[in-house]
This record gives structure tokens, sequence and C-alpha cells, in this order.
């Protein structure tokens, strides 16, 4: 048995007065009387004739605890578990992404679904049992099937708003896992519809789709990217990707913060669809770029937009016997410092950022890091050396690949290359005839891009390509322009080889510890607001930006119908306002009702 | 001075005027008065005839009989004298209770009844009697009096604790000379009332019981939860009102009442119950007549 109210247990509260006025009662009033010789006899009669009178008066104390238990107890509504008779099973699920928060439904779309939801409540018979599953880009069961109204109620009522993006699959999966055996069953979809097709329906299974909002009037900044200056004396650029959402043209004044002080404002006048806003500015150098929308928008989440500039120089180390072009490569990169070895094995792996081996590929395993090899292949899970290929061509690159962004890798000439096999998780980057030519690896914490050939029995450190390879591996080797978690998603944090505990601070919020082994990863969930995330390590900090940046919450389009796997769902019309309950009311009265009662009894003539 | 706080009015008096005490027994008396002796005497009411012997007064001699029968008889009459009316009224602190109060009720009655002996030439004692000890109006006699009988009834206070056996037994040792015997009591004395009574059935009295109660003591009003306390000795009684408390309260009520009646009657004696609130001209002129206390 659960108590779907625990918190009317309070109410046992009001046995304390009750017994408290029965000791008062004690405390008797003194009337001075002609003879009290007829009242000491006459109660003497009584308790001669009545041995249980005492016990008649506590009884009837008992009873008003009693009673008092049982309504609190009442109260908590006790619900029980049974068979399931012919009742009918609901799922509510509730949107609460970002884009229910648009204004454009007044007070905001998500409050009208809420108020919907209670509504649609009223229509569930008295057995029916409802479970209210909230989604964003996560599903949250708010509460599982339960006939308890009140409980379904306080479920609706805890939903809130998270900035994230929207992933319907999760809810509606656990919707039809719990739906499943139900004879009679329906899940209602509370939402805007701003999310992919939904599966296929079973048979017997009612869909009702409420949609809320209407056209939106709303801008929105959908990208943010800060550049180092190239050459010394350059200014630093912000770039800001503006959304306009809106029917009609409209004038946008965008903000540029640096380091959390205004910079520049611009005003962008804006029609429909994307317009960038770019801002210079030579000093001071940033940690943190914000640029926000300084504009009274339906969707207000979407209106600032963090960006973290790295400040540390990265170590990296060059594991060779003196490889010319890449020693000379690598002086030059800026932010950055190079330290060649010889031996791999004499040197602290942790400190570097990333690690360049060229042929010095030791026998044992490496541990996880960020590498970049050439001349040699990885002995890591799924790779296979079958041979050597000779004179391989270059026939294709993958140029949506970080690494391979500008790059020409046509007309390298090898003298030879490893054929090889990847697994899955393996990407390709050049690719020869044979198999690859370049690959990148990502796993867990390993990341690393492999050049199996010795690029000194080839011609392209002679070509303009390899220099630009080379920056870009390392860039994204280096996480740079890597993106951060959205909203919603949770942080995982790699702790140091000393550090045990971390503070992360998130916007608005409090501050949170979080500890765990040395070197392992902590994760922290409470991502569901947008803004700076500050991690503050020993002596220093670092900011984690989660910014929404998504043209689809952002534009907050309301669908008409639900596209899913066996057909549509069109907009279920709409419902008359939900009933109040007031039985809870009705009980608390007669409680206090009660206490009335105790009281008048107190001065009674007769019972 | 009110109405109700006068003893007697001038109405109440009219009527007392018109009454005497009536004793179901001839006793001796020690004066002339109105009242038929057991001594043969004097009085103008003829009692028997005796034969005549010598030193007999010629003038009772009946010459009609003498003449038809021969024989000397002397003709007896009977004596008239006074009877001794004696009250004893209870002024323990009980009898200040009650609204109207019991004393009040009870020095009403004392007065009405001795205002009827005095206008009759009857010798009337009256003794206000509590545990500590007792105040006496000295025997008087004759309707002038009345003014010191009032007078010494006003300054009657109630006091002190009951004990009706040492008052009732001073008193009938004080009032030896037969007559009769009035008590007003409210008679709640928590050594009880019939080892009390027994001192009045020691002479050969006529004795009337007025029992005064207040209409509270009849008919409780009290509520909730209560510590009675006793006038008289102070002790608490922790009660809690209740409809079946009320009821043992009005049995017991009901069983002094009816044990001090039954008493009476099988003793010959009169009994009046008087709640404080009935009019004193209904026990008076209506009760006591109708038994045949007065007439």
């Amino acid at each position: 048995m659960t108590l779907l109210n625990p918190i009317a247990l309070a109410w046992l509260a009001v046995a304390v007065p009750v017994v408290a006025l029965y000791f008062l009662k004690l405390k008797r009033k003194r009337l001075q009387v002609s003879s009290t010789w007829l009242w000491t006899r006459s109660v003497q009669d009584l308790r001669v004739n009545a041995p249980f009178q005492r016990l008649r008066r506590n009884l009837l104390l008992l009873l008003q605890l009693l009673l008092i238990a049982l309504a609190a107890f009442a109260l908590t509504q006790p619900a029980g578990r049974r068979p399931p008779p012919d009742l009918k099973r609901w799922v509510f699920l509730i949107d609460c992404s970002a884009s229910m928060q648009m204004k454009d439904a007044a007070p905001t779309r998500l409050d009208q679904a809420k108020t919907a939801a209670k509504t649609v409540l009223t229509e569930c018979g008295p057995d029916d049992e409802i479970m209210v599953v909230a989604f964003s880009n996560r599903a949250q069961v708010l509460t599982p099937f339960t006939d308890s109204r009140s409980a379904v109620e306080r479920a609706i009522d805890a939903v809130r708003p998270v900035d994230s993006v929207t992933n319907v699959l999760e809810a509606f999966r656990i919707a039809l896992t719990g739906v499943e055996n139900a004879k009679h069953r329906e899940i209602v979809i509370f939402s805007d519809g701003g999310f992919e097709t939904l599966p296929g329906v079973p048979q017997g299974l009612t869909i009702r789709y409420l949609p809320f909002g209407a056209k939106p009037k709303n801008a929105a900044i959908t990208a943010i990217d800060v550049r180092r200056p190239v050459r010394t004396g350059d200014p630093w650029t912000a770039f800001a990707q503006v959304d306009l959402f809106h029917s009609g043209k409209l004038e946008v004044p965008v903000e540029l913060y640096v380091n959390g002080q205004l910079k520049a404002v611009k005003k962008i006048e804006m029609s429909p669809g994307s317009t960038a806003a770019i801002f210079e500015f030579a000093k001071p150098e940033p940690d943190v770029v914000e640029a926000a929308i300084a504009m009274d928008d339906d969707l207000a989440v979407d209106n600032r937009a963090w960006f973290v500039v790295k400040r540390d120089r990265a170590k990296i180390l060059l594991a060779t016997t003196g490889n010319f072009f890449l020693k000379n490569a690598l002086s030059h990169v800026k932010d950055a410092d190079a330290f060649v070895t010889t031996d791999l094995a004499s040197q602290s792996l942790g400190e570097f950022e990333v690690v360049v081996i060229d042929e010095l590929l030791p026998e044992t395993a490496l541990p996880e890091s960020r590498y970049l090899v050439f001349g040699g292949v990885p002995k890591w899970e799924g790779i296979e050396v079958q041979g050597a290929v000779e004179q391989p061509g270059v026939v294709d690159w993958n140029r949506r690949h970080p690494a391979a962004r500008g790059v020409n890798f046509a007309e390298i000439a090898i003298k030879s290359s490893p054929k090889l096999s990847l697994p899955g998780f393996a990407t390709p980057i050049v690719e020869g005839p044979d198999g690859p030519l370049v690959f990148s690896w990502e796993k867990g914490r390993m990341r690393a891009i492999v050049v199996p050939f010795k690029i000194g029995e080839s011609d392209w450190p002679l070509r303009l390509s390899f220099p630009l390879f080379l920056l870009n591996a390392l860039s994204w080797l280096r996480d740079e322009g890597r993106s951060h978690p959205r909203p919603g998603e949770p942080l995982r944090l790699a702790l140091g080889e000393h550090e045990r505990e971390i503070e992360i601070v998130p916007p608005g919020g409090a501050p949170r510890k979080l500890a765990g082994e040395p070197g392992r990863d902590v994760v922290f969930g409470e991502t569901e607001r947008v803004g700076l995330y500050t991690v503050k390590r020993g002596e220093g900090s670092h900011g984690i930006p989660l910014n929404l940046l998504d043209p689809r919450e952002s534009g907050g389009a309301v669908a008409d119908k639900l596209e899913t796997g066996t057909g549509q769902v069109g907009r279920a019309a709409p419902l008359a306002p939900p009933v109040r309950e007031w039985w809870r009311w009705l009980a608390a009265a007669a409680l206090a009702l009660l206490l009335v009662e105790w009281f008048v009894y107190h001065r009674r003539v007769d019972f | 001075m009110s109405k109700d706080s006068l003893l007697l009015d001038a109405a109440l008096i009219r009527q007392l005027e018109q009454l005497e005490l009536v004793v179901r027994r001839l006793y001796v008396g020690r004066m002339k008065g109105e009242k038929r002796s057991k001594r043969r005497g004097q009085g103008s009411e003829f009692a028997d005839y005796r034969d005549y012997a010598q030193g007999d007064d010629l003038r009772h001699i009946d010459w009609n009989v003498f003449g038809r029968l021969d024989r000397l008889f002397v003709r007896l009459f009977h004596e008239e004298e006074d009877l001794r009316l004696s009250v004893y009224l209870d002024t323990s602190a009980s009898m200040s209770h009650g609204d109207p109060q019991k004393l009040l009720y009870g020095k009403k009655i004392a007065a009405a009844l001795a205002y009827v002996a005095l206008a009759n030439l009857d010798r009337v004692t009256i003794e206000a009697v509590h545990a500590d000890g007792a105040e006496q109006l000295p025997a008087t006699r004759g309707k002038q009096q009345v003014w010191r009988l009032l007078e010494f009834l006003d300054g009657v206070q109630a006091r002190g604790r009951t004990d009706l056996a040492a008052g009732l037994k001073q008193f009938s040792m004080r009032n030896r000379w037969p007559g009769m015997k009035v008590v007003i009591s409210d008679f709640l004395d928590k050594r009880g009332w019939d080892g009390a009574l027994k001192w009045l059935l020691r002479g050969n009295d006529q004795v009337v019981l007025v029992h005064v109660l207040s209409p509270q003591e009849v008919k409780p009003t009290v509520v909730g939860d209560l510590a009675l306390e006793d006038c008289e000795d102070g002790t608490l009684t922790e009660v809690s009102i209740t409809g079946g408390l009320l009821r043992q309260y009005e049995a017991n009520l009901k069983s002094l009442v009816g044990g001090l009646r039954d008493y009476c009657r099988t003793r010959g004696l009169a009994y009046y119950f008087a709640q404080s609130s009935v009019p004193v001209e209904q026990i008076v002129l209506t009760s006591m007549r109708r038994t045949g206390v007065l007439r």
C-alpha cells in the first residue's frame, strides 16, 4: 500500500489540541454550594452503579482520536494494488522542451498544456489509471499508473520547463510499454509537435494530440563562434548567427559581451531567415564571449549564447627520431608548445594534450590520451593489418571530417602503406584503392588520427596539404570547436590525476560538489537551464557554455498533425474547462468540526 | 426594605389573625389562655360530671340533675390555658444559600407561626441554632410582643456548620414544657437526620417539620466539570455534570425528602416540604390549614 498524499498525515496534529483540551478539562471551575452532601452521594452512587464510568469518558476520547486518525489517514489517500478490472489506461505525454516556454500561448505553451492535461483528467473514469510522462530531450516518468486524481494533478503540476531540444521517442516508448497489455488505452500528447516521426501505433491504441501555440514572434541565436587573430595585431572575431522566426521584418538588436562587459551592440534589420552578426574587438583577451538579443520575444532562452575561449597553451609531445618536417610544422603551431623526445616510454603522457608519434610506436598498449600517429598502426581492438599496398593512390577523402577541412589530399605519392581493415567506430579520412590511408579513432576518452604510412617515404610533407592537415588534426584532437553538451544532457567531467572533487556552479544556482576517484569521470546531470556552468578545480576555474542553438526549438512551429509509422494523428478538439475537486476541503472541514465538537462536548450536559 | 424581604406583610397578618394553632393533644398550660387544657377547671366548655364531694364549689352542682336523680353531681369544665410554641430555626451557613434565600424563607415561616401563636395568647420561643451555638428569643406571649419577635428574627444571621443532632438535643432539653415544636431546616446534615429527630420524640409534643430547600437545590442548573465547595466545611467534591449524575442527584434528593416524610408519617409528625420559591402563604395558609396544624 502506498500513500499518495503522505503530507496529509500532518492532520494527525489535530489530536494534540483534542488531548490538550482533555487535560485542560481536568482544571475544574470552583463553585460554592450549600452542601456537597447530596452531590458526593450521587457521585458515589453513580460510580457504584456504573463502574465503567471513567472508562466511558476515556473511551470517548479514544473514539475521538481514532476518528482523527481515520480521517487523516483517509486524507493521505492510501492506495493498494489490485487486479486490473475493465479499466482504461491513459498516458499523458507532456512536452516540456524549450519551445514549450513560448509565450505565444498565454502564459506559456507549457502552462496551457498543464491546464489541458487536468481537463483531460476529468474525462478519465474513476478506476482508470493514468501515467504522466514529461519529455524534453529525455523522458521523465512523474507518476506511474495510478487512479488517484490528486497524484496525477500533483504530477502535472510538477512538470517544469527544460531549455532543451525535443526527443519524444523515449517517452513514447515508455508510454507504449505502459499500455501494452491494457484492453482500453489512450496516449495523450500535449505538445507543439516539434519532433520527429513517431513509431508505429499498435491496433486499439488511441493517440490524441493536443497542440499548443500559434505563430510565434521569436529571434534566436543559433550559432556562436570566436576566432583568434591570425596575425599579431589583428582583432578577435566573434560570430553570432541570428535567426528570425516571424512573418514580417524586424529590427533585432544584438549585444556582445566580452568577459561580462558590454562590448558592442548591433541593430540588424532582419527578414525571416538567418543573418550573421560579426563583431571584431582587439581587447580584452576574451575568456567568455556572450551574444545576446536585447529584444522581448516569445522565447527567452535562445536569446543568449556563450562561447568560452581556451587560453592555455597546449603541450604537444613529438616522439620522433628526427623528422624535420614534423618538428618544423609543430614549432609553428600557435598557442601550443612542442616537446620532442626519442624515448616515449620515459615520458608521462598524461601531461600532454596531444602526443604525436612518428614511427616510434611502443609495443605496449598506449594509455588513454590523444594521439597523432605517423608511420605505424597501433594494436587497437578491431584493426587488422593485412600486408601492405605498394604505391597506393588517394581515391577519395572524407571532406566532412574536421581533419580534412580545406585539405586537398589528391596527388600525394606514397611508397607503401599497410593494408587495413577497420572496426565500425574508426572513421576513414583518406581512402586508398585497398583501404584507408588515413583514419580517425574514437573510443571512450581515447581519440587518435592514424597515418599508417611513413611520411618520409612520401611527398606529402612537401605539399601544402600537410601543414593544413596537421593543424586540423591537432585542432580536432584538442577538442577545439567540438560542440559542448546541449542543455538537458549530462556534463561529463574528468577528474585530474590527484583530484578527488570538483565544484560546479550552474547559472543562477548554488554550487554543487562532485566527488569521484582521481582520473575518472564525474557526471553532473542538472543541466536543464541554458547558461554558463562554472567548473572550479583547485585554484582555477573554467566555464562550460550550454546553449540551445536549435533552430527547430526556436522556430516553435506548431504541427497540425503528428506523423506516425502507421499514419497520421490530427489535432484533437478543444477542451472544456477542468472541474475542481472540493472533497479535500470538506474532509478538512470535517476534522475541524470534530475539534469544535470536542470543545462543545467539553461543556456538555449529557452524552 | 422590599416586600420580599419583609417577614410579614399586612395582607398575611390579616389572614393570620383568623387562625390559631391546633394541637391534637391537650396539654397542661401554665397560664390562662385560649387553648382547652387537660386540666379540669374554670373554662367555659363542659367536660364531664362527677359525684359531689365535700368541699366542692356549690356553684358547680348541676341542680337539674339533682332534681331528676336526687343525687348531687358536680359539673366539670375544661380549663382553657395557653399553648407553648417552640420554633427551631436552622441558621447554619447552608441556609444562607439559594435564591430566594432559604434562611429568609425559614424566618418568614417562623414569623407567621409565631404571629398566630402570639395572637392567640400562646407562649412562643424561637431558637436560631447552628453547630457553634444558638440565639434564643425568650418565651414571649401576647400580640404586643410581635415586634420583639420580628426584631429578633431580623437579627439572625446564617453561619457555622449544621449539627442537627446536637442542636435538636439542646432544643428539646431547653423546651421540656410540652406543646408544639416546629423545626425549620434544610436537613442537609452530612451526619444524617434520623438520629437527630429522635430528640423530638421524647416528649409528648406536636412536632412540625418544615423542610426548606432552594430551587437551585431541587433542580440544579450547574453545567460542566466543577469542583463543588461545601460552604460549611469547605470540602471539595469534583463532579462532571452529566445527565446521569443529575438524575442520580434528583433520586438522592427524592430519597431525602421521601425518607423524612415517611419518618414523620409513621411517628405522627407533621412534615412540610417548602421550596423557597413557593410563597410562604401557600405553606402556612394552605398546606398547614389543610393538614390541621392551623385552623
